[in-house]
């Protein structure tokens, strides 16, 4: 919906461009900078990572070997020192950690012995399907609630923002448990755990987007009131455009906006809710493999979840700048 | 990073344009309404939520005063039973009863949420004066190193703080405060910038008034009433966060009359014991939705006036 957005429908677009104030940044060197931003996030994310996992107090060859209790032979420490690189200087580890992560390489899980990026590799679509299905599910949601207040008068917009709020609020475990009791416990019409198919997948994606649609809802009601009263409006409703024209290809464009703007945080928000969700529903998926690394203290594991998932972020955040600052004017013109 | 979204006029967004100015905001007629008073008169929504927490508060505090009985009472006789008039919220795998449990929960639950909302606007306090006030290089520094907190979006922060640390009910009061304090610096730093270039410290500087005197006495008042709001969205946030670690297993543990974890005990009993997780959990959400109800209005009447 972004992207069908016109100059024209903007408050600030000026006609011809003409009595530009401001100088222009030029595109370019926008993107690079941008571009050199989002590779030094990942750079530091990697390096936190790499230097607060040395926190942890103990052995790390033990916890490969099996935990602290395993009481292993001092060979098979040895052993899994060479094999995991740990015997090396710090400084030379943190070097061979780069370059595996430049090559693709995350490590390997301690406790699955296979290859982190294989790990994610099987996951992830568990995990996008969930997600890419909330967030659709959520964003109608929130659309209808914000197009209802905005229509419906005072009371809609009371009862709608009470809505918001409480959904907003409402864990996604307790909603889960919830949602289990009423349609698998006493009605039975779905099943308590995610099972293949399109059944299995109701109750997870209406848990994951119920809370995040009440976010998204408050965030779209407000631009959308804000639109509503600002000029662009009055001029259209001036040039003889009908509530309904002004309504859906004015205002309701530009309250469109802030809502991309959320994205990154829409993306670390199902994220954190897919923990929860797939731990609860029994689903196969990124967030469910992150908990239990978290759990077994599977160090390669959990950093390599945390490292991709940094990555997807800044892919998510940079592409949404660029894509507000093809639809947003405005944005262009703004130099540091 | 941020748990809170980025709603509203409070924050920045992703982009740099868009900081709002005072005057975009509140649209007609807003000005009209009413004249102001010293201490407005609470809506109808602010003194119900506000009723709401005095009395979770109380039993936060007195909890004996509320449910007279022990928390950790064992009773295996009375084990599982569904609510009924001797026990209302029923009682749980060890016959404990389910209300005196949530009555005696409030306490520990709601200071974890107290708690990670004051590590975290604590630290975003001090980053975001840092970076809104400091020289230009210490602006750009911080700046970038909340950037790569955001970077950890979510939980991730808090389960990498809880793999380093061990999980248990402090280490995950810590990590969700330390999860949280990104989002609230980048509002605070915003809400700093808008102040510095306000007029009224304009007005301050060409009267003569120090440094020290615009801080203290202009800015640092202006950003407290942002700060207030904040504090009250985030204690419901906190507590729905905190006992969701609880719930994972990563927070507090079990025996404790916690909400979280009572959740997390009631876990393997949801389809057949709905109550052990049902009625707790409706306490976070009664909690939450209380904080954040209040925060708003709150933040709807500094707006208006």
């Amino acid at each position: 919906m972004a992207g069908s957005l016109t100059p024209t429908a903007h408050p600030t677009a000026r006609p011809g461009g003409a009595g530009r104030p401001r100088t222009r940044l030029p595109a370019l060197r926008w993107l690079l900078l941008r571009l050199g931003g989002a590779v030094f996030v990942v750079w530091a994310v990697a390096t936190v990572t790499f230097f607060a996992i040395r926190l942890i107090p103990g052995d790390p060859a033990e916890a490969i070997v099996g935990g602290p209790g395993s009481q292993a032979s001092d060979e098979a420490l040895a052993e899994a020192r060479a094999d995991y690189g740990l015997d090396q200087p710090l400084p030379v580890q943190y070097l061979q950690y780069l370059g595996r992560l430049l090559r693709g390489d995350l490590g390997r899980s301690y406790a699955l012995r296979d290859d982190v990026t294989t790990v994610i590799g099987e996951n992830v679509g568990g995990t996008l399907t969930l997600a890419v299905a909330s967030l659709a599910l959520a964003s109608v949601i929130a659309l209808a609630l914000a197009v209802w207040s905005a229509r419906g008068g005072r009371a809609a917009g009371a009862v709608t923002s009470l809505l918001e709020i409480v959904a907003a609020a409402v864990p996604h475990f307790w909603l889960a448990i919830s949602l289990i009791l009423l349609f698998s416990s006493t009605l039975g019409w779905l099943p308590p755990v995610s099972v293949p198919g399109p059944l299995g997948l109701v109750l997870p994606v209406v848990t994951l987007a119920l809370p995040l649609s009440g976010f998204l809802g408050q965030v779209m009601r407000e631009s959308l009131l804000t639109a509503l009263s600002s000029p662009f409006v009055l001029a259209a409703r001036a040039r003889g455009e009908g509530d309904s024209g002004v309504f859906w290809r004015h205002a309701l464009r530009h309250a469109a906006i802030p809502a991309i703007g959320l994205a990154g945080w829409a993306f670390g928000a199902l994220i954190s809710g897919a923990v929860v969700v797939e731990t609860i529903f029994a689903r196969p998926g990124i967030g469910r493999s992150l908990l239990s690394a978290v759990q077994g203290r599977d160090v390669p594991l959990v950093t390599g979840i945390v490292i991709s998932v940094a990555i997807v972020y800044m892919i998510v955040t940079t592409l949404t700048d660029l894509a507000d600052r093809l639809v947003d004017p405005r944005l262009r013109e703004e130099a540091r | 990073m941020t748990l809170l979204p980025p709603t509203d006029g409070l924050t920045a967004t992703t982009t740099p344009a868009a900081s709002p100015t005072p005057a975009t905001r509140g649209g007609p007629g807003t000005a009209a309404r009413g004249r102001r008073r010293w201490m407005p008169r609470p809506t109808v929504t602010m003194a119900a939520s506000a009723t709401v927490l005095a009395v979770l508060a109380i039993a936060a505090l007195f909890p004996g005063l509320v449910a007279p009985g022990d928390p950790l009472a064992i009773d295996p006789s009375a084990s599982f039973q569904a609510p009924s008039l001797a026990h209302p919220f029923g009682t749980d795998e060890s016959g404990r009863d389910i209300l005196t449990r949530v009555v005696h929960g409030a306490g520990p639950s709601l200071l974890i949420g107290v708690s990670a909302t004051a590590i975290g606007v604590g630290l975003a306090l001090v980053f975001g004066l840092l970076a809104g006030l400091g020289p230009r290089w210490l602006d750009f520094g911080t700046t970038r190193l909340l950037e790569v907190l955001f970077a950890f979006p979510g939980l991730l922060f808090a389960l990498l703080f809880i793999v380093v640390y061990g999980p248990g009910i402090v280490t995950s009061t810590i990590a969700v405060g330390l999860s949280t304090a990104p989002g609230y610096a980048r509002i605070i730093r915003s809400q700093v910038l808008v102040a510095r270039r306000s007029p009224y410290l304009e007005a301050a500087t060409v009267l003569g008034r120090g440094r020290a005197w615009r801080i203290t006495r202009h800015l640092l008042p202006n950003v407290a009433a942002t700060l207030f709001v904040l504090v009250t969205l985030g204690i419901g946030q906190s507590i729905v966060w905190a006992s969701s670690l609880s719930y994972l297993g990563l927070g507090a543990a079990p025996p404790t009359a916690e909400w979280g974890a009572m959740l997390s005990a009631g876990r393997t009993y949801i389809t057949s014991f709905w109550w052990m997780t049902f009625f707790p959990g409706l306490f976070i959400v009664i909690s939450a939705v209380a904080t954040t109800l209040l925060g708003r209005s709150i933040q709807a009447r500094s707006r208006r006036s």
